[in-house]
């Protein structure tokens, strides 16, 4: 046998593992061979330090500790479970619904926060500006009730005429009547649904109102031309108040109905101004409407918006020399 | 190597109800052997007992989960293996090994003893070589890897079969007995190792 498969079997040699036949082998190799004995005498002296060892006696005051220990455990895990430790406790087949769901609360507010934030902002800011600019919305009310129930009973031209006679009185009568029915008007602004206020918005978006000037002298011609212009490209006249028409036009007629009116502009040999805007809120009175000094009770009048898809509002302002 | 009577199955059960009467009894049973465990596992008399109350404290908030009250000695050194092992990862992070972490040398009279010096010809008759010699062998087994300290500390100082072992470190008897050979086989050499 090699010596290192002797010494290799040295711990069985000494605690007496080994059969027979193979303790006889090993002694016979370790009585012929020095260098294994020389091992066997330094692994032995080895193994009776080891277990010469005593054991160690326990210091004093060890299981006193022991309940020293557990009370400090206690008093902390107390506060731990104030702390929300108690949570590692819950199963988890309630932990995981409770994480899922708060996990998609989370999600929702990052995206609310991220992305909605700007629209809602833009809704308050809207709102606001309504509540602030309330004459024009008494305005539209107003023309919504004039519409359900004059409109459709005159023609143009005797509601014309009457406009004409009752235009310096009901001018200051409006104005006194959007005074006293401000905070009204502010308290129904500030009740504006949101539905409504974003359609709105979707149809200011989708077609800004469009305002045409036009100076004119022959008021009653102009306003038959403009009617017969309107019809011809698939519109029709919404409302009319005076100096200001509101008309209804398909968006892909506009650019021609636009056109007829260039004409019909420089047929009158006057200017002509297209004026486009995000809102009706703040519709200005030309400058050329001041040089006219034609006085322009429909600088407060609030565009309608009942556009539907594919038209366009259109407001025409006629501002007589 | 003698080994204490095996703890009364009622005393577990006891403890197990939360009787701190059975816990404390099971403590004055097990503390030696803990301890020692841990001392010959850590070298270091305050770290083997601030360790060893630790091992208690974990018993008595997890024996419930003991199926077996007959294995309750195994498992037991179970427990104090796995808090030797984190506790010896926890020192050697903090380099508590590199510093001179070791009790200090026997101290005999008025003079300091300086490192025993191995000497397989001498015979430790007296008690201040049985010091040196404790001293050397705690030297040699921290110079070990600690599975090979966990082997000798099991088997040469603690007394366990190898039964015993193969169900507290799950492994074959035959694989306990080579890997303890080679402990022993290392421990001579690093033994021959310190300096003279």
């Amino acid at each position: 046998m090699e010596c290192e498969k002797v010494q290799d079997r040295f711990s069985s040699l000494l605690e007496g593992d080994l059969n027979p036949a193979e303790e006889k082998i090993v002694r016979e190799h370790l009585a012929s061979c020095s260098g294994c004995r020389k091992e066997l005498d330094r692994f032995e002296k080895t193994m009776h330090w080891l277990h010469s060892v005593e054991e160690v006696e326990v210091p004093d005051g060890f299981v006193s500790g022991i309940y020293r220990k557990m009370e400090e455990g206690k008093s902390q895990a107390i506060h731990g479970e104030k702390a929300g430790w108690r949570w590692l406790g819950f199963p988890v087949s309630m932990k995981l619904p409770i994480q899922a769901v708060a996990m998609v609360a989370v999600i929702f507010l990052v995206i609310y926060l991220t992305k909605w934030t700007p629209l809602e902002t833009f809704h308050l800011k809207e709102v606001g500006r309504k509540t602030a600019s309330l004459p024009p919305k008494k305005e539209v009310e107003k023309e919504g009730a004039l519409k359900g129930r004059a409109v459709p009973q005159t023609t143009f031209e005797t509601h014309r005429r009457e406009e004409i006679g009752q235009l310096k009185a009901t001018v200051p009568e409006e104005k006194k009547m959007e005074v006293a029915s401000a905070p009204k008007g502010m308290e129904e602004g500030g009740r504006i649904e949101k539905s409504s206020v974003a359609k709105e918005k979707a149809v200011f978006a989708a077609n800004p109102p469009q305002e045409i000037v036009l100076k004119i002298s022959d008021h009653e011609r102009v306003i038959s031309q403009i009617q017969e212009l309107v019809k011809k490209f698939g519109g029709e006249i919404e409302t009319t108040e005076g100096n200001v028409l509101f008309a209804s036009l398909p968006i892909t007629s506009f650019s021609e109905f636009e056109k007829g009116m260039d004409r019909l502009s420089s047929s009158q040999k006057e200017d002509k101004v297209v004026l486009q805007k995000g809102s009706g809120e703040s519709l200005r009175v030309l400058p050329g409407a001041k040089r006219g000094g034609v006085e322009e009770k429909d600088k407060e009048s609030e565009t309608r918006l009942k556009d539907m898809e594919g038209h366009i509002i259109v407001r025409i302002l006629l501002l007589q020399e | 190597m003698e080994t204490s009577p095996k703890i009364q199955k009622e005393v577990i059960e006891g403890c197990k109800a939360g009787d701190e009467k059975a816990f404390t009894e099971i403590v004055l049973h097990c503390q030696k052997k803990v301890f020692n465990i841990a001392y010959r596992m850590l070298g270091n008399m305050e770290e083997a007992k601030d360790l060893a109350q630790e091992v208690f404290i974990s018993v008595f908030e997890s024996i419930k989960g003991l199926r077996e009250e007959v294995k309750f000695d195994a498992w037991l050194t179970q427990v104090t293996l796995n808090h030797c092992r984190n506790r010896w990862k926890y020192l050697k992070r903090r380099h508590y090994f590199n510093s001179d972490s070791l009790d200090e040398p026997v101290e005999a009279g008025d003079r300091t003893v300086p490192r025993p010096l191995y000497d397989p010809s001498g015979n430790p008759e007296t008690l201040y070589e049985k010091k040196v010699i404790q001293q050397v062998i705690q030297r040699g087994l921290l110079s070990l890897r600690q599975d090979q300290r966990e082997l000798i500390v099991l088997r040469d100082l603690q007394g366990f079969s190898y039964e015993e072992m193969g169900k507290i470190l799950g492994l074959p008897e035959g694989t306990i007995k080579s890997k303890l050979h080679r402990a022993r086989v290392d421990l001579k050499e690093a033994l021959e190792k310190f300096p003279h």
